[in-house]
């Protein structure tokens, strides 16, 4: 398994590892609290000011698996992975606006998570069970994938095996987050993030100064990476690739940058990080100062071109930034740059069980199975949940094909977006129904899921024009593609209202207009 | 005038027939990319001045 293991980079990366272990254990010392109470392990107490926030946010939501993916979608076609930045720049603005609302209503009515929010809101059992399950769902393929952004840099160490051995590395790394998680909750990924963030910044920093040196200027990357782009649409093994964008890839584009900007506050793990910040003043800051994740993730997107540039040419794109890496620096900076990756996988991972634990302690376990629960119960099984839910996800990669991991993401953007008019239009209105609301998701699910539903695989994108079984074909005669997710809320949103209109709720609303205010005006 | 400057980033950043071009490019990226970094800082001083106004 040690054959052509790259000895020199395999330390150092095994160093860097070690090295954030210790800080994991750390974190159980940092913050005393007692971690006992859910509200302590779960969301670190809420006590997370502006600067760490910042790095957990960071360390969140850009993940190992968007450091391999999208540089991978631009390795492969071009202009259109670049839809990230777009997608970063119009998140930020519209957080500005919501998070802080939604931070102050928990904060005054004790919500740890989406599906309480709903329940305070709506007072409707059956809404906050599917906001849940949507989130659980979502999460984990999610998880699984990080794991994936994992073994790509360890393969490339030269790490290889048959069978079970092919994956005891990343076994391994999971079995230490899973105990420093287990013991210390947010705090643990929190720390680590410190850390990784810190390292990824030096790798990019050096990748975006080192390699167009090395590759003679961007222009001459640029030329290189359009030479190769024409190479691929000529042989037809893409249809559409390019420097600049096809005109029928500017709608999916568009509406794929939308839909991903709406889906990924909606995912349990990026609102416990949210919630855990210490005040609504922490996160606006946060909204200010995250885009400098954005820059750096806009950056790694242009390793795919260099990656062309530099005449790596590999069967599967998502290969193509660890053997850029691997190609343009030194074997111990190559492995301190895995270590960083490697870690941006670790960090999400453990927020991610997190966020999955507490949703399905606080909005199925308790109100469904044993409503009676103590915090100190409550902390035990969001605890043991956290353990499943990675183990569900290192066998997804033990049995599931890689592609159908993929697939599942991607689907679980399109689950995630229906959940997004419950939350959202709940922060300022209370119009709508619960029963509309959830009819509304049940719609959203369908008509997402169906669209993207394949012959040969799943797809993102589907044309405005329709087959529907027993009805016939609509044809918008638009001829453009939109990504499913829009399309599917759009249709979640339409049957919310109307029937929000037909049913008046009678529901009680525990919240009251002031509680979602946290300035206080003086 | 505080959602304006919210909104303003978000509509040039969705705007891709508006930056979907080579030129004119800088230190030899096309338009298409540096126009798009660049305008990940703006965006985030849109937010800062739309903080700013919201404090007064």
């Amino acid at each position: 398994m040690f054959d052509h293991l790259n000895v020199v980079a395999a330390s150092v990366f095994v160093f860097f590892f070690a090295l954030v272990t210790v800080l994991g254990f750390a974190a159980s010392r940092w913050k005393k609290a007692d971690l006992n109470h859910i509200h302590e392990w779960g969301l670190g107490g809420g006590r997370f000011g502006a600067w760490i926030t910042w790095f957990l946010l960071g360390g969140d939501l850009y993940t190992a698996y968007t450091v391999i993916a999208i540089p991978a979608v631009v390795y492969a076609i071009g202009a259109y992975g670049f839809f990230a930045v777009p997608y970063t720049i119009i998140i930020y603005p519209f957080l500005y606006l919501t998070l802080p609302r939604l931070w102050a209503v928990s904060q005054k009515r004790g919500y740890f998570t989406a599906g309480d929010f709903v329940l305070g809101r709506y007072g409707d059992r059956r809404l906050e069970l599917a906001v849940a399950l949507t989130g659980i769902l979502a999460t984990m393929p999610y998880i699984a994938l990080q794991l994936v952004g994992m073994e790509k840099v360890i393969g490339a160490l030269g790490v290889s095996g048959e069978g079970w051995m092919q994956h005891a590395p990343i076994t391994l790394a999971f079995v230490i987050l899973a105990v420093f998680t287990y013991r210390s909750g947010l705090c643990s990924p929190t720390m680590i993030a410190f850390a990784k963030d810190a390292m990824i910044y030096i790798f990019i920093i050096a990748a975006i100064v080192v390699i167009p040196y090395q590759l003679g200027g961007f222009g001459k990357i640029f030329d290189a990476a359009r030479a190769a782009y024409e190479v691929k649409v000529a042989a037809k093994t893409v249809p559409v690739a390019g420097v600049t964008l096809w005109p029928g890839q500017i709608a999916p584009y568009i509406t794929l940058a939308i839909g991903s900007a709406m889906a990924l506050f909606m995912y349990p793990h990026a609102l416990t990080a949210t919630l855990a910040a210490s005040s609504g003043r922490a996160i606006r800051n946060n909204t200010m100062a995250l885009p400098a994740y954005s820059f750096v993730l806009g950056l790694i997107a242009l390793l795919g071109a260099m990656a062309l540039a530099a005449g790596i040419r590999v069967k599967n794109p998502q290969d193509a930034v660890p053997q850029l890496v691997l190609w343009a620096f030194p074997d111990w900076f190559a492995g301190f740059c895995f270590a960083a990756i490697a870690l941006g996988a670790l960090v999400p991972a453990a927020v991610m069980s997190i966020g999955a634990a507490n949703t399905f302690t606080r909005n199925i376990w308790k109100p469904f199975i044993h409503p009676q629960m103590t915090p100190r119960e409550e902390s035990f099984l969001a605890k043991i949940v956290s353990l499943i839910v990675k183990i569900g996800a290192l066998l997804v990669i033990f049995f599931m094909p890689t592609q159908f991991a993929l697939d599942l993401q991607l689907l679980g953007g399109v689950w995630m977006i229906q959940i997004f008019p419950a939350i959202i239009f709940g922060l300022y209105t209370r119009w709508f129904s619960g029963t509309a609301l959830l009819a509304g998701w049940a719609v959203g699910m369908l008509v997402g899921t169906s669209l993207a539903w394949g012959e040969k695989a799943w797809t993102p994108v589907h044309g405005l024009k329709w087959d529907i079984p027993l009805f016939g074909t609509i044809d918008t005669g638009l001829g453009i593609s939109v990504y499913n997710g829009l399309t599917s809320v759009l249709a979640n949103v339409v049957v919310a209202i109307v029937l929000s209109l037909a049913i008046r709720s009678t529901a009680p609303d525990e919240t009251a207009a002031a509680d979602y205010e946290d300035r206080v005006i003086a | 005038m505080k959602l304006l400057l919210l909104l303003i980033p978000c509509v040039v950043a969705l705007w891709a027939p508006l930056y979907n071009v080579e030129g004119p490019s800088l230190f030899g990226m096309p338009f298409f990319y540096w126009f798009q970094l660049m305008l990940i800082p703006l965006s985030a001083l849109a937010i800062f001045a739309a903080d700013r106004i919201g404090r007064t």
